[in-house]
């Protein structure tokens, strides 16, 4: 009954993998790059790191981590992605919980692929669609079909748009499901629940459950 | 005539129920108390019956003849994507794909070895609740069917109206148990164990039955059209702010270039 989510679902850790592969070549290249080169280059250089050092990450999680919050975060746009996850209430939040969520939201996401993307580094390739873009196009979708060495395939896609003069991912999307949809809807019925506090501190501890999520009445304590 | 008379009672009502498509994170989901139910009662006879049952099957069953279940199962009920390619007009692709069937069950031993992909004949993949999406009609309310799992009014008429097109159907003997056990529980525990890497996922969501429910009509969405649905704007310009973000731009223009899996 969940047939269909066996690709969607891999692949997703995959693409995480990928995507948070993307390091941070972001010195002094303006979109006068490509977004699909940006990303690909990007991509490399954390392969590379991974396959360096992949023995001290796999015994230091911490360590690696860093390694990713360093190389890759800064590649996606994470302000605009805790604006587009949380939605509608994006507008009713104080400046202070959207900074914590955000930087929660980031680390969740890091903690939850880390192992993935550790585990899977070796077997997958990229084939990298080049994009149709209108010149100065500050927003575009970079196509990637993502295959492993068992032979089956994925569609990956990038939503990049330009944050101070880079390209910034804002949404991934696997099989064309989107990862900023998929959490504005669990995330917003939470908050719904409960509050936006409440679920920015489980995101924090790892408690993505609460004790009534297969039911839709009240947390029961 | 009996059954046609209530296939299109079943269609109108329907057809009432589905008119416009919905955004998936903001879907018609008016069951959503009895889905849940049913949502939480599959998840048990997933944890308790289907997921043990795979396991078993995986650790007993060599892959190479788990890809073969899998390959025969593809195979047999392809002339349902060969019959929707005709229903949706794409005539090209209708005869690749029979073809493909042709190839995959007198090469590929009755299915068994994918012959067709290894020569250049993707596997497409269409039915009957595609080709409604396809000539314009929404995907109505989502359902969560006991033992079968997610769905809508749109796919679940298009379930029914592909059995007619899936060849077990007239075979004289398909209620018989040993024919019964060969199709439906292998084919289960076949496409179970296949989605037993997704269970981590499933098991780090805030709440499973959205987490399903958003991914079952974007992946509609995106086979109706082959791949390359109409890009989600995500409501940048409703959420975007005013200062930060100079934001983006909805409705990109640049589509991504054609995909053939």
């Amino acid at each position: 009954m969940i047939k269909f989510l066996t690709r969607p679902v891999v692949a997703l850790a995959l693409a995480v993998t990928v995507s948070m592969g993307m390091s941070a070549a972001r010195a002094d290249t303006a979109p006068a790059q490509a977004p699909d080169v940006a990303l690909k280059t990007t991509t490399d250089q954390i392969r590379g790191m991974i396959k360096d050092h992949y023995a001290e990450y796999k015994a230091d999680q911490p360590k690696f981590y860093q390694a990713v919050n360093d190389v890759v975060v800064p590649r996606f746009d994470v302000p605009g992605i805790a604006k587009l996850v949380l939605g509608a209430n994006y507008r009713t939040a104080t400046p202070d919980q959207r900074t914590r969520f955000a930087t929660a939201f980031k680390d969740m996401l890091v903690h939850s692929y880390a192992n993935a993307m550790l585990d899977n580094y070796k077997s997958a390739t990229i084939n990298w669609m080049p994009p149709r873009l209108a010149p100065n196009a500050t927003d575009a979708a970079v196509n990637t079909s993502l295959s492993r060495d068992n032979g089956q395939s994925y569609a990956i896609g990038f939503r990049v748009h330009v944050v101070d003069g880079d390209w910034k991912i804002y949404d991934i999307t696997v099989e064309n499901v989107s990862l900023v949809l998929n959490f504005r809807t669990q995330l917003n019925s939470e908050i719904k629940r409960t509050s936006l506090d409440d679920v920015i501190s489980r995101m924090q501890n790892g408690q993505f459950k609460s004790d009534s999520s297969s039911n839709s009445q009240q947390k029961a304590n | 005539m009996g059954r046609l008379q209530r296939c299109c009672s079943i269609a109108a009502a329907v057809l009432l129920a589905s008119c416009a498509h919905h955004p998936a994170d903001d879907p018609s989901d008016p069951l959503e108390p009895v889905n849940r139910a049913m949502w939480t009662f599959n998840s048990k006879a997933d944890q308790y019956v289907l997921k043990p049952a795979a396991k078993g099957y995986v650790a007993v069953t060599p892959g190479l003849a788990r890809e073969g279940v899998t390959n025969f199962f593809s195979n047999l009920i392809y002339p349902t994507t060969i019959v929707n390619d005709f229903f949706q007009a794409k005539f090209t692709q209708g005869a690749a794909d029979t073809g493909r069937f042709v190839v995959n069950s007198i090469w590929g031993i009755g299915g068994l070895v994918d012959v067709g992909t290894r020569v250049g004949l993707v596997k497409h993949d269409e039915d009957f609740g595609q080709t409604l999406g396809y000539w314009g009609m929404g995907e109505g309310w989502y359902l969560m069917i006991p033992f079968l799992g997610p769905s809508d009014n749109r796919d679940l008429l298009g379930r029914g109206v592909d059995m007619f097109s899936n060849p077990t159907y007239y075979l004289p003997g398909r209620y018989d148990l040993p024919h019964y056990l060969a199709t439906y529980v292998l084919d289960s525990v076949n496409r179970r164990a296949n989605a037993l890497p997704s269970d981590s996922l499933l098991e780090s969501q805030f709440d499973t039955y959205l987490f399903v429910r958003t991914a079952y009509l974007q992946h509609r969405q995106a086979l109706v059209y082959d791949g390359n649905p109409p890009p989600d704007d995500l409501g940048l310009s409703d959420y975007g702010d005013d200062s930060s973000t100079p934001s983006a731009t909805p409705g990109n223009p640049a589509q991504p270039p054609p995909k053939t899996k």
